[in-house]
């Protein structure tokens, strides 16, 4: 059953489900550090309790934005990748909730940013949404993150 | 699972890794009772658990090799190379099944017959072939085993401990982190409330403890490198018996202790780099002994603590590594053009040995040679702050140096800011901050570079804005403050930063990968602000920077010609060991320490003193018995630093310009009067090369200069021939060795003996330009082309 829970969040401007499996917590960022000289999607270092964290803005892996952006307050999903954790900044977090659906083959020519951290479909709310692997939002293809 | 169970579980698998150890130390001792006492003791108490824990297969092996051994220990029975790797099999199977049972909970099913006949093979007589395998025997022996259980555990029950499950110290160790924190929160707040002395007396109590207790926490993750070390005589004698190799091994410094992440991030490059001494460096017995070696290699492995570092040397009396062929090599992977390889330093073509994709093997074996090397080591050793160095002896040897700091997690960092970011830089690299305002330091711009001058020392300058990205005010309008520092292949180079901070104790934790791939940074730290910061790799930097050369090009000669304005001719006179009087350079002394003389000891081969937190090679001496503390002169090259020891200091004297050259070059430089006595003057270039141990003279190519008289030659040239491993003559040497080399002056005349194009003279100019199309020689302060003509000739000569 657990296998069926999302995360239903808005990821750049679009409605897109994670598996509650890749999902680590939910947080409010405070006291980002910048990261100079690194890849763009990057924002910089924020700190929950003693853990330090790097900061993706999914806005840059999309391609729907060219720099980085990220604020105090902003929301970010925390992910484990590789033995760090990365916080995905999230423009809302809507809902947890188990999908009955299974997961789709992609249907239609998806963004080339979206085609590339997107693995399959699911139907949420009578909605199809995306469901987003965080390893690709964290480590984009190259020709994507230069 | 059963208690007792676990319990012998852990027990046998720790005392089996160091037992490995003691088996190869006996194969290589025989008549060794001691180390033969402790293996035997170890399979009975093993053979005894097996009886009440109902362990059949474990109980048999046990029982074979405990046979075998008491054999041996009665002298029933040689312990031959057959008998050690038959026990050795066994060990090997006791410990796999051990494994097994801890997974699965049970003994598996399986036969061991092979390997119980192994070990009886060579044993004469049939008396106890029969009785290995009946479980009567294997049953009855567990009834003495209570006493044999206390026997095999000697001192170790004088130290009460218990056993703690790996992730609950790493939980109990984060939950300080967060408690520091928490606690640094408080204080901020305690602070701006104006609060009552009752609280912030609480506080203060309260904040003392958690400092307490988050020093235990640290040292409870503390291992002795023993633990590292204890399997190592094991792989050599494995390893070298695979290639056919006689190797034997020295391990000094094993009661080092080391955080033990540590130690896990240390095992696979420390076996790496031995396994890569024993297949590359070991040469085949048969040539050793050509060369005039002991048929055995050996490995020499020393640790040592030096301050907040640790020191872990791997040592091996193989051939060294080939220049020219890992060059080829290089040249061959495209890791550098023909013509940049030309253009490289000694020590840039010995680096060449960690680019990625080289391997120096001839052809690759099962042991190493598979492209996967250096480069590995060392990114895994700087992975967790620490630094390689590799010190190469061509025909004699090799010596690679680890650097670790002690701990992965707490490091003495300096905060600098930079265009309003702040980032940390680790104080071990930074050797100096100087303001830019300062009247030491000048700044040029040359040619698009830009220079800082300090104190006459010229060093590459980077601007840290210009490194991140970031804008760059206008340098000259506000105070900027110069960090100098070491980068790679230990040039030193300027950091300029727009401010120095603070300097405080930082937990380091490595940053996210695609961060760290960026080079210019070594990782993330949380300071108390609770804002994230990133620590500075100034090695990365000054890599991407490309300062390397720029930095390096006359590191020497600018420091040679800035000190000898200050105190040219200036000698200091002291007190030898031997009662003598003796003068030495001012220039080269950095300073003179009063060192104990149980600082001093003799590790890996040479002297060595521990100075404050430095290890600094100290030159061969007898230091008499009665002194209980010694002087050390600490000499400098500019590069690295050696000692010299002795009673104590005499005076400060000016050198007269005559001095009588010495019958043979050596560390005695020439005689001089002082005072109307004659003193000897140390050679402290001859110190410094013979600490870097080169050839032995015989095999030395010679190298001729025909103006001995001339200062310079004798001063300056003979001393940088010398260090790189020619022997020098000079023209007016009688009985001297035929010459490989000449070297002359432009303005010299042709030696008689030589044609005016013969291959094998090297010509020297005053000036930097050269002075005509056909003018083949070399500018005289061009080191790296000098030796590069001189490593060319010999080759060719």
């Amino acid at each position: 059953m657990i296998e069926r829970l999302y995360l239903i969040a808005q990821l750049a401007g679009t409605r897109v489900a994670l598996r509650s499996s890749d999902v680590d917590s939910v947080v409010i960022v405070r006291n980002v550090t910048p990261v100079p000289q690194t890849q763009p999607h990057l924002v910089g270092l924020f700190a929950l309790r003693s853990r330090v964290m790097t900061l993706i803005d999914a806005r840059v892996v999309v391609g729907a934005d060219t720099a980085a952006h990220g604020a105090d307050g902003d929301k970010a999903i925390v992910v484990k990748v590789g033995g760090h954790a990365y916080g995905i900044i999230a423009d809302a977090v809507e809902d947890a909730c188990f999908l009955d659906g299974e997961e789709l083959p992609i249907r239609g020519k998806l963004s080339p940013g979206w085609r590339a951290i997107a693995e399959a479909m699911i139907e949420h709310a009578g909605e199809t949404v995306l469901v987003v692997n965080p390893e690709r939002l964290v480590n984009p293809p190259l020709a994507h993150a230069a | 699972m059963d208690e007792i169970l676990q319990e012998f579980l852990s027990e046998t698998a720790e005392t089996m890794e160091e037992i490995s150890g003691e088996i190869v130390a006996w194969e290589a001792d025989p008549a060794d009772r001691e180390r033969l006492d402790s293996i035997f003791r170890f399979v009975h108490t093993v053979k005894g658990s097996c009886g009440f824990l109902d362990l059949p297969r474990i109980g048999a092996l046990s029982h074979a090799a405990e046979d075998a051994l008491d054999a041996a220990r009665n002298g029933r029975r040689d312990p031959t190379p057959a008998l050690v790797t038959a026990v050795l099999a066994v060990i090997d199977r006791i410990l796999s099944l051990t494994e097994e049972i801890a997974s699965s909970g049970s003994e598996p099913k399986g036969d061991d017959h092979a390997l119980i006949d192994a070990v009886h093979a060579d044993e004469s007589g049939a008396d106890t072939v029969g009785e290995v395998i009946q479980p009567g025997t294997v049953i009855a022996a567990g009834a003495g085993s209570d006493q044999t259980i206390a026997a095999a555990q000697p001192a170790a029950q004088d130290w009460r401990t218990i056993r703690v499950p790996l992730n609950l110290l790493d939980s109990m160790m984060n939950g300080v982190s967060d408690m520091v924190l928490a606690r640094n929160e408080v204080a901020r707040v305690l602070r701006g409330d104006g609060n009552s002395g009752a609280v912030s007396g609480a506080f203060e109590r309260l904040s003392a403890s958690v400092a307490e207790m988050r020093n235990s926490v640290s040292q409870m993750r503390m291992q002795r490198i023993e633990k590292l070390f204890a399997p190592l005589p094991r792989l050599i004698r494995d390893v070298s018996n695979e290639l056919n190799k006689r190797v034997d091994v020295e391990i000094d410094g094993g009661a080092v202790e080391l955080d033990r992440e540590m130690i896990e991030s240390i095992r696979d490059p420390l076996t790496h780099i031995i396994r890569n001494a024993i297949d590359h460096g070991i040469e085949a017995p048969a040539d050793r002994l050509a060369k005039g070696k002991p048929e055995a290699g050996k490995i020499t492995l020393v640790a040592c603590q030096s301050g907040n570092q640790i020191i872990i040397e791997v040592h091996d009396d193989g051939a060294g590594i080939s220049t020219d062929r890992l060059v080829a090599k290089a040249v061959a992977a495209k890791i550098v053009t023909a013509s940049e390889a030309r253009a490289l330093t000694a020590t840039e073509k010995l680096n060449l040995i960690f680019s990625p994709g080289l391997t120096t093997a001839g052809e690759v074996t099962s042991i190493s040679g598979r492209g996967v090397g250096m480069d590995i080591v060392r990114a895994n050793i700087e992975r967790i702050g620490g630094l390689v160095d590799i010190e190469n002896n061509p025909g004699n040897g090799l010596t690679v140096t680890m650097r670790v700091p002690l701990t992965l997690t707490i490091i003495s960092g300096l905060t600098v800011c930079a265009a309003d970011h702040v980032f940390a830089i680790p104080r071990a690299s930074v050797s100096e901050i100087i303001l830019q305002m300062n009247d030491s330091v000048r700044i040029d711009r040359a040619g698009g570079a830009d220079i800082a001058i300090v104190r006459g020392e010229r060093l590459a300058l980077v601007y840290l804005e210009d490194v991140l990205g970031l804008d760059r005010p206008d340098a000259e309008s506000i105070d900027r403050a110069i960090i100098i520092t070491r980068g790679a292949g230990g040039h030193r180079y300027a950091l300029s930063v727009a401010d120095v901070f603070d300097h405080e104790e930082l937990v380091i934790k490595p940053a996210a990968p695609a961060i760290m791939a960026t080079g210019i940074y070594a990782g993330s730290t949380l300071p108390d602000n609770g804002r994230p910061m990133l620590l500075l790799d100034v090695t990365g930097i000054a890599e991407r920077q490309d300062i390397g050369s720029l930095g390096g090009q006359d590191d020497r000669a600018a420091e040679a010609v800035a000190h000898n304005d200050d105190c040219r001719d200036q000698a200091l006179l002291f007190n030898d060991f031997d009662g003598a009087v003796r003068a030495i350079d001012l220039a080269v002394i950095d300073r003179v320490d009063e060192v104990p003389v149980a600082a001093i000891r003799r590790q890996g081969g040479r002297l060595r003193a521990l100075v404050g937190d430095q290890m600094i090679a100290v030159h061969d001496c007898t230091i008499p018995a009665d002194l209980t503390a010694i002087k050390l002169l600490r000499l400098n090259d500019g590069d690295a630093e050696v000692g010299y020891a002795m009673v104590d200091v005499v005076d400060v004297v000016r050198l007269p310009a005559s001095i009588a050259a010495p019958a043979q070059p050596g560390l005695i430089r020439g005689v001089t009067l002082i005072g109307g006595e004659p003193v000897e003057v140390i050679d402290p270039y001859w110190i410094f090369c013979s600490l870097g141990a080169s050839r032995p003279a015989e095999r030395q190519p010679v190298c001729r200069l025909t103006d001995g008289g001339d200062h310079w030659t004798r001063q300056f040239l003979a001393p940088l021939i010398a260090g790189a491993g020619y022997r020098v003559v000079y023209d007016e040497d009688e009985d001297a060795p035929t010459a490989d080399i000449v070297i002359a002056g432009d303005s010299d005349d042709q030696p008689d003996d030589m044609s005016a194009d013969d291959q094998s003279i090297l010509r020297l100019r005053k000036a930097e330009r050269p002075s005509g199309k056909g003018d083949r020689s070399i500018y005289r302060y061009d080191k790296d082309a000098i030796l590069g003509a001189l490593d060319r000739m010999t080759r060719t000569g």
